[in-house]
């Protein structure tokens, strides 16, 4: 029991780190939002698509600045569609490299494109192992037969109504993931709970 | 009874999912909006579909074109919502917008652009779609879609 509730707490900071260190955004937060019992597997089956998206255009990016003469529409296209898709999934700093590339693409700045490549895939790579570690924690809570949870979008008045289902939950670990609150950051964790002792 | 909340435990087996705020967001009415979703993007119409579906109760299909939106009219079908991309292969957003409004449709239709400029906006609104937003897509703006809807006849 407690190991899991350990794996659980390592799963939370680690995803706090992500959000910290700008690899993700709220965006993923909507994504987990949208997980539930129903569609377990929504998250990893959308970051898979991404993957996959990704890595496709990365190859054709590469291919198109390969060229002698650079087609820098068919660039800035693809990288048109990168920032899409890392935008969708909350890849912020994939994202973000993607506006620099694109304004790269309009100056038709062979070596800031060039840059702008080995940036983006070096961002694209650490994000997908980061979340595939995130992914892997998951799956790890589970087969240890654990479960997950995720309840963002809390604003003041949800936080105490929910308080007050909570109440009722005695002697359980509860994940909160406070996002819009104005006090705390974006993607910021808490684990309450509920004291043995109090009631 | 006051209780207590602390940082930290031991004692604890699982992490509860809590879908309240959901519940609360979503449309409990009998018939169900039903909604097309327009992109080309296989990442978008996942993500759409399923907000649409999980947040706002709706009954959400999804196409990659605004050749085949158009088709899908043309061989009957009908939206309460269709939230339409700008830029497509094939046929993209506003040209489809034109299509559907000459051929009589008067689903509400919800641009979404990737551009901050008010071009893509005024070429939506000038093709006759309702609204038009900035991707992504999000609970709000659903909202602000919905509340609309409400008074909109079809």
């Amino acid at each position: 029991m407690d190991g899991i509730v350990q794996l659980q707490r390592q799963l939370v900071d680690y995803t706090a780190s992500l959000f910290h260190e700008g690899f993700l955004d709220d965006q993923f937060n909507q994504l987990q939002q949208l997980q539930d019992e129903s569609n377990p597997d929504f998250v990893v089956e959308v970051v898979t698509l991404f993957f996959e998206d990704a890595e496709r255009l990365l190859n054709e990016l590469s291919k198109a600045l390969g060229q002698p003469s650079i087609d820098f529409k068919k660039v800035d296209a693809h990288v048109h569609q990168l920032k899409g898709s890392s935008s969708s999934i909350g890849a912020q700093r994939v994202h973000r490299v993607c506006f620099a590339f694109r304004n790269s693409c309009e100056e038709q700045n062979v070596e800031g494109c060039l840059k702008n490549l080995q940036q983006v895939k070096h961002e694209y790579s650490l994000v997908k192992s980061k979340l595939e570690t995130l992914f892997g924690m998951e799956q790890q809570i589970l087969a240890a037969g654990g479960s997950i949870s995720r309840c963002g979008w809390l604003d003041a008045t949800s936080i105490f109504l929910r308080r007050q289902t909570l109440l009722q939950l005695k002697g359980t670990l509860i994940l909160v993931n406070f996002f819009q609150i104005g006090e705390m950051s974006p993607g910021q964790h808490v684990i309450c709970r509920q004291d043995p002792k109090a009631s | 009874m006051e209780s207590r909340w602390s940082e930290g435990g031991s004692s604890t087996s699982s992490i509860i999912i809590e879908k309240s705020m959901i519940k609360y967001m979503s449309d409990e009415k009998e018939t169900k909006i039903s909604a097309l979703v327009v992109d080309d993007d296989a990442i978008i119409r996942k993500i759409h579909k399923t907000m649409l579906e999980r947040l706002f109760n709706m009954e959400a299909e999804t196409v990659k074109d605004g050749k085949e939106a158009v088709d899908l009219h043309l061989s009957g079908a009908n939206f309460d919502i269709i939230f339409m991309d700008k830029e497509m292969p094939i046929m993209d957003g506003h040209e489809a917008t034109k299509h559907l409004r000459a051929m009589g449709v008067k689903s509400m239709i919800v641009g979404i652009t990737t551009r901050g400029d008010d071009k893509d906006k005024e070429e939506f609104l000038a093709a006759g779609s309702n609204h038009c937003f900035e991707k992504p897509l999000d609970r709000a703006k659903v909202q602000q879609v919905l509340q609309e809807h409400e008074n909109f006849s079809i």
